[in-house]
């Protein structure tokens, strides 16, 4: 993701919508149940469309995932979007 | 036991859910899909029912298909405590009871083959045939597996299933599949895995493939065709074992699958599928003649 900072509630919903559209993909409308305060281990997605979904996070927000991402960022769509808001925060830092 | 909510939250597809009771106040969730005589496929430690769905869309034309959640996994009822393998075997029986198939064959994977092994032993007028897919025991003897177990388990004490799970990725999944799964596959499996399966759940169901010891030549008893199967790069089952293992039985046939390890069906499904279809036409050669 180029241009303006991200804040945590921006990527929370970037985050929520890349997950309905992934899900939606392989589910259809029933994706559309997925919302902001579900945990991550509640939606019902299977190995394969939470790594789809993933790669798309990797390529909306520039990133690339590191295998000893703690299990904790997993947890929530909150606690992805703190991660990628805190690694865009240590880019900037860095500059 | 999980509520509707819980099961549908593992996979939305686990809405099609039905439940056998098995006595002692377990119920097992399965599935049924396909047409044809009946193929049951038994999970391993890490698969859930619903994950057949990826790896098995062309057998289910030609095969009807069961999978089930053992007893403590998935949908099935949660239980605390050891769980022997006598106890997946009556299971399994009764399930099939339930269902009334008479006669079945089985598709055990890794840990399962034991289920699957073990259940041909003791009911073999119920089971047509048997396919072993990464088979844990061995012609040699049990010795090896159960290091590797205990090992497991103590990992698993010490950190947890993501620890664990570390630890097997690598040896389970082969080299081209982990290459090409990235970073995402590791990250979005183990989320998965973790989201799935309790350390009481996995604890349970490492510990059942330590209830009983491998007896050399046992498959030599087996009086059905049988099909051993693994990925080229599985860390358990090697060639020459599953060609020790083949020389006993009158019936038996070993294939190796390339670019996959120890679970084939997640690294190359469409050749997993093609693997068995070869072994079904085989059988069904042999019984026009």
């Amino acid at each position: 993701m180029n241009g303006a900072s991200l804040t945590h509630d921006d990527a929370m919903a970037k985050l929520v919508l890349l997950m309905r559209a992934t899900a939606e993909r392989e589910f259809g409308e029933a994706a559309l149940q997925i919302d902001c305060a579900m945990e991550l281990r509640d939606v019902p997605i299977t190995s394969r469309t939470m790594r789809t979904f993933l790669v798309a996070v990797e390529d909306e927000f520039g990133i690339e995932w590191d295998v000893d991402t703690p299990d904790e960022v997993f947890h929530s769509f909150s606690t992805l979007a703190a991660h990628l808001v805190s690694g865009q925060l240590s880019k900037e830092t860095l500059r | 036991m999980p509520t509707k909510e819980e099961v549908d939250a593992y996979d939305l597809r686990y809405a099609d859910q039905q439940r056998c009771a098995v006595g002692d106040g377990m119920e097992l969730y399965y599935e049924l899909r396909g047409e044809g005589p009946p193929l049951t496929l038994i999970n391993n430690v890490f698969l859930i029912s619903p994950l057949w769905r990826s790896f098995t869309d062309r057998l289910e034309r030609r095969r009807r298909l069961l999978t089930y959640d053992l007893r403590n996994q998935g949908a099935s009822t949660r239980c605390e405590g050891a769980i022997s393998l006598a106890e997946h075997v009556t299971d399994l029986k009764r399930l099939l009871d339930h269902l009334e198939i008479e006669r079945t064959m089985l598709l055990g994977t890794s840990v399962s083959t034991l289920i699957a092994r073990d259940f041909a032993l003791r009911y073999p007028e119920r089971v047509s045939a048997v396919i072993f897919v990464g088979p844990t025991f061995s012609a040699f003897g049990s010795r090896r597996r159960e290091l590797l177990i205990k090992s497991w388990l103590k990992l698993l004490e010490a950190g947890g299933p993501s620890a664990l799970f570390g630890n097997m990725y690598p040896l389970v999944l082969g080299d081209k599949a982990i290459q090409e799964g990235g970073a995402a596959g590791y990250l979005a499996l183990k989320e998965r895995m973790l989201a799935i399966h309790s350390s009481q759940q996995l604890q349970s169901n490492l510990g059942l493939s330590l209830s009983g010891q491998d007896e050399p030549g046992v498959l030599e008893k087996l009086p059905c065709p049988i099909l051993l199967l693994a990925g080229d790069g599985d860390f358990l089952a090697s060639r020459s074992s599953l060609q020790e293992m083949a020389k006993g039985p009158a019936d038996a046939t070993v294939e190796i699958l390339p670019y996959a390890g120890h679970v084939p069906f997640f690294d190359v499904p469409d050749a997993f599928q093609e693997a068995v279809e070869r072994f079904l036409d085989e059988i069904r050669d042999r019984e026009r003649v």
